[in-house]
């Protein structure tokens, strides 16, 4: 296998928070990788030593190949994109974009026909004379990706690049910067705290928690079968109960026994996810389908899609469904039945991480 | 009394309060007569007086020395300490970063005292006599204070990244400094350096302390001169004297202000 | 790393010429303090000697300390009691207008400030407007080497000090604070001595000990304004060295006001410590 990017334990301890440890873990070429995790969970600690403005206190980083470990940030094949765009204030957005090359000497004709490539998958043609202080912070945002782009990067690394700007500028840029690292086939580490963005821009996305690498997988095995808790409980918002399993059976202090596809036995939590669970007027008996009786307690309504919250059996499960024709809503106080696939609930059990 | 009048006429005689002086002392100074209670006519004739007062212009020249040889230096050493502190962080620097404002906050006469006393001491051992150089040290000593911390202040956590950016763009060490640091800080550098001039121009009681016969400064001298009374050569002198940091310090306040807008 | 090197070297010179020229000179005080002034002026340093403190008592030193901090309470005080009107108001002004009172303020907080004071004593002066002003109501030829005329000075001239920082602690209240406050039923007087106010302090803090400070240690300005009967702590220190050529007190003199000023930063920084508990 041929990597671009490889952590072999890598350890960097701070004073406060942002320390990683024992972080392991490899980047295939042309690969979009996603650093996914709550702030303070060590994950622009490890951009930071990919760019080598950070020293590892212990471990090898390697880029195709080659030990970077003491090789000084300017002389390192990467290029980042900061969190807070980090534009020269001094420079126009040609001579920001120009930056990289400009202080490696090259000539005026390579250094226009490079600028013309980026500008063909950047669009910003008419700001190239403009000060980044007349663009919008999703302009600015552009200029930050064709500054670093423009260079040809082994490995590009974004820092939160969208964190800044609202959402409907955000959705958009996600589909921009998928699309110019599919036609460029850079290799991408992106660092991200918001799931749905990970989710849908990534090859792959290392979730991270307190400094470690929990699972590194692609997005729909990650959401799916996520191998420890905390994944299961940070993507997505499913209903997590915590009991024992017993022979394909989950027993806790709120259900007598709801059927699962584990043939393990122990204390475990199961997940299972407000989409997966159906509900209807009826009870509905299957070999395939766990059904529980509730009482509808609250109807958020979300506009394209709908939260129910059930009371059951003193607890409460939240369902969330498509808001579609052939819904029929049931009223607040209603009983209803919840029915979900068997072998949609999620078992983590409790020696797992 | 409404509050917003209150308000409003506290504004205006605060503002009166503080111009009158300054406009009556101009407006004396082009007056004819020597006595200052009463208006004969337009003249210029006491500042040309002054441009041939042997003892003014050498004591100008003395100034002007000071301060242009002070704030080269200030700059050069306050300058490597605002970089010094931004870039290094250990038990002295955090010393250093509080020590440098007591050269700011301390009285003048504490200052004047302790650089006295030192030259002289050191005289007993060295070639050392109070003048022009010993002047130049004083000035300096304090004015590196006032250049690291007008710069240190420039120097953020926005530069810090720009900085890294530059790096990440394969810049080497002088090249940031070149490319990055110093645009940054300009606007910074230029407001430090018109304020040591200022700073070393106008100051009298240290300077007072630590020149020898023959290298007074223009406010020792003026000093003297206002002691004995208010004339007309005087109203001329401080006119002069204060117009001059004027014009430098609305210079001082325009760069910080089109720094802040940027 | 060679990186952390370069760093070092850049603060380098201008920290062994601080440690040269600033920080030994400041040794050398304490050094002159336990000296004794012989005849010819000059001071002996054979042994440790105690004259210095001795002659606080003979010279009358505490009634001078006494008038000095009177007089700089009052100045800070009459500084507080117009600069805070002035800096709540400008804060309320247009843009444009705030820009422009505050560069007003702004530009005698750096301009000569000889001329400045000199530029008072005209108008203290026999004959001068305000001189003529008050007799008209008192029985005066001349306010100029008058107590008055000092604290009068002193407030012209610090004034910019107190206004200043207490500006730029205004600018910075939020305004939806006032109108939560306001929300929250505090009457106008209520929501602004909760919010406004007390959110201030930092930069009353700063004004009061920017203002207090140099008042205490005043040379210039009781010189040209107060004469040279006029004692303050200032110039008594400034005739030890250049007249009486006594510079072992003159040195002990130096330093209580620099106590003064650690002591007065302190306090007022423990007080505002206390507050943000």
């Amino acid at each position: 296998m041929t990597y671009a990017l490889k952590f072999e334990n890598v350890s960097k301890s701070f004073s406060t928070s942002d320390a990683i440890k024992d972080i392991s873990f490899e980047v295939e070429k042309g690969e979009f990788f996603s650093l996914l995790g709550p702030s303070g969970c060590g994950k622009t600690t490890i951009l930071r030593i990919i760019a080598g403005l950070e020293q590892p206190t212990s471990g090898d980083v390697y880029i195709n190949e080659q030990l970077i470990n003491d090789i000084e940030p300017h002389l390192r094949p990467v290029n980042t994109v900061f969190q807070s765009y980090s534009l020269f204030p001094h420079l126009t957005v040609k001579e920001n974009i120009i930056f990289g090359l400009k202080i490696r000497k090259y000539d005026k004709k390579e250094i226009d026909s490079s600028l013309e490539e980026v500008i063909a998958l950047i669009d910003l043609k008419d700001h190239l004379k403009r000060k980044p202080h007349q663009l919008s912070g999703g302009e600015q945002q552009r200029v930050a990706i064709a500054r670093a782009l423009i260079n040809k990067p082994e490995v590009l690394l974004m820092d939160e690049p969208l964190g800044a700007l609202d959402l409907k500028l955000r959705e958009r840029l996600q589909v921009e910067i998928k699309s110019i690292q599919e036609s460029t086939k850079i290799t991408t580490i992106y660092v991200t705290h918001d799931q749905t963005e990970a989710l849908a821009m990534s090859d792959k996305i290392a979730v991270m928690s307190k400094g470690e690498i929990l699972q590194v997988d692609d997005p729909e095995t990650l959401y799916e079968k996520p191998t420890n808790k905390f994944t299961s409980n940070f993507l997505g918002n499913p209903n997590v109960f915590k009991g024992v399993i017993k022979n394909e059976k989950f027993i806790s202090d709120e259900f007598e026994e709801i059927a699962v596809s584990n043939t393990k036995n122990g204390p475990a939590s199961i997940f299972i996810r407000p989409e997966i669970i159906s509900f209807g007027f009826n009870k509905v008996t299957s070999p395939n389908v766990n059904c529980v009786e509730g009482v509808v307690e609250h109807i958020l309504y979300r506009g394209s899609w709908l939260d129910v919250i059930v009371s059951v059996n003193n607890t409460k499960i939240e369902i969330s469904k498509e808001n579609n024709f052939d819904l029929s809503i049931p009223d607040e106080g209603e009983k209803i039945y919840l029915y979900w696939y068997i072998n949609k609930t999620w078992v983590v059990f409790d020696d797992q991480k | 009394m409404n509050r917003t009048v209150f308000l409003k006429l506290n504004y205006i005689f605060v503002l009166i309060f503080i111009y009158l002086p300054i406009f009556l002392m101009v407006g004396l100074s082009f007056n004819e007569s020597k006595y200052f209670n009463q208006w004969t006519g337009f003249t210029l004739q006491w500042y040309e007086q002054l441009f041939q007062n042997q003892n003014i212009l050498n004591a100008l020249y003395n100034s002007m020395i000071v301060a242009v040889v002070s704030t080269f230096l200030s700059i050069l050493f306050g300058f490597g300490i605002a970089l010094y502190l931004f870039r290094v962080k250990n038990r002295f620097t955090s010393f250093v970063e509080k020590f440098i404002y007591v050269p700011i906050v301390i009285p003048d006469v504490t200052m004047a005292a302790m650089m006295l006393v030192f030259f002289i001491f050191l005289s007993n051992y060295l070639e050392i006599k109070l003048g022009i150089a010993t002047t130049i040290i004083s000035h300096t000593a304090f004015n590196i204070s006032f250049v690291t911390v007008l710069i240190g202040s420039k120097l953020t956590r926005k530069l810090r990244v720009l900085e890294e950016v530059a790096s990440d763009l394969y810049a080497n060490h002088f090249q940031v400094i070149k490319q990055v640091t110093l645009p940054f800080v300009m606007p910074a550098l230029l407001a430090s350096i018109i304020l040591s001039f200022v700073l070393s121009f106008d100051e009298v009681v240290i300077s007072m302390f630590v020149t020898g016969p023959g290298s007074t400064t223009l406010p020792v001298y003026v000093f003297s001169m206002i002691k004995k009374g208010v004339t007309p050569a005087v109203n001329s002198v401080s006119s002069l004297m204060l117009i001059f940091s004027l014009i430098l310090v609305t210079g001082v306040l325009l760069l910080s202000r089109k720094d802040n807008l940027k | 790393m060679t990186r952390n090197k370069l760093n070092n070297i850049l603060g380098l010179p201008g920290i062994i010429f601080l440690s040269i020229f600033f920080f030994t000179p400041s040794l050398f005080i304490f050094r002159y303090i336990f000296g004794s002034r012989t005849r010819t002026g000059k001071t002996s340093f054979d042994k440790i000697y105690f004259d210095s403190f001795s002659q606080l008592l003979d010279f009358n030193v505490v009634p001078i300390i006494n008038k000095s901090v009177v007089t700089a309470f009052f100045v800070t005080l009459i500084c507080f009691i117009v600069g805070y009107p002035f800096a709540y108001y400008i804060k309320k002004l247009s843009t444009t207008m705030k820009y422009f009172s505050l560069f007003l303020i702004s530009i005698p907080f750096l301009t000569n400030f000889l001329s400045r004071t000199y530029s008072w004593k005209i108008l203290v002066s026999k004959n001068g407007l305000i001189t003529k002003y008050v007799s008209m109501f008192y029985d005066v030829s001349s306010l100029l080497f008058t107590d008055f005329a000092v604290v009068l000075g002193m407030v012209y001239v610090y004034l910019p000090f107190m206004i200043l920082p207490i500006f730029t602690s205004l600018e910075n209240i939020e305004d939806s604070l006032l109108e939560s406050a306001k929300d929250l039923y505090a009457n106008p007087f209520k929501a602004f001595y909760y919010v406004t106010f007390k959110l201030s302090l930092p930069g009353v803090i700063a004004g009061v000990v920017l203002t207090f400070i140099p008042s205490l240690g005043a040379y210039i300005i009781p010189q040209i304004l107060g004469g040279s009967k006029s004692m303050y702590l200032g110039n008594f220190t400034v005739l030890q060295f250049i007249q009486a050529s006594n510079w072992p007190l003159g040195s002990l003199v130096s330093l209580i006001i620099l106590l003064f000023m650690v002591f007065a930063i302190n306090l007022l920084f423990k007080f505002e410590g206390q507050r943000n508990l």
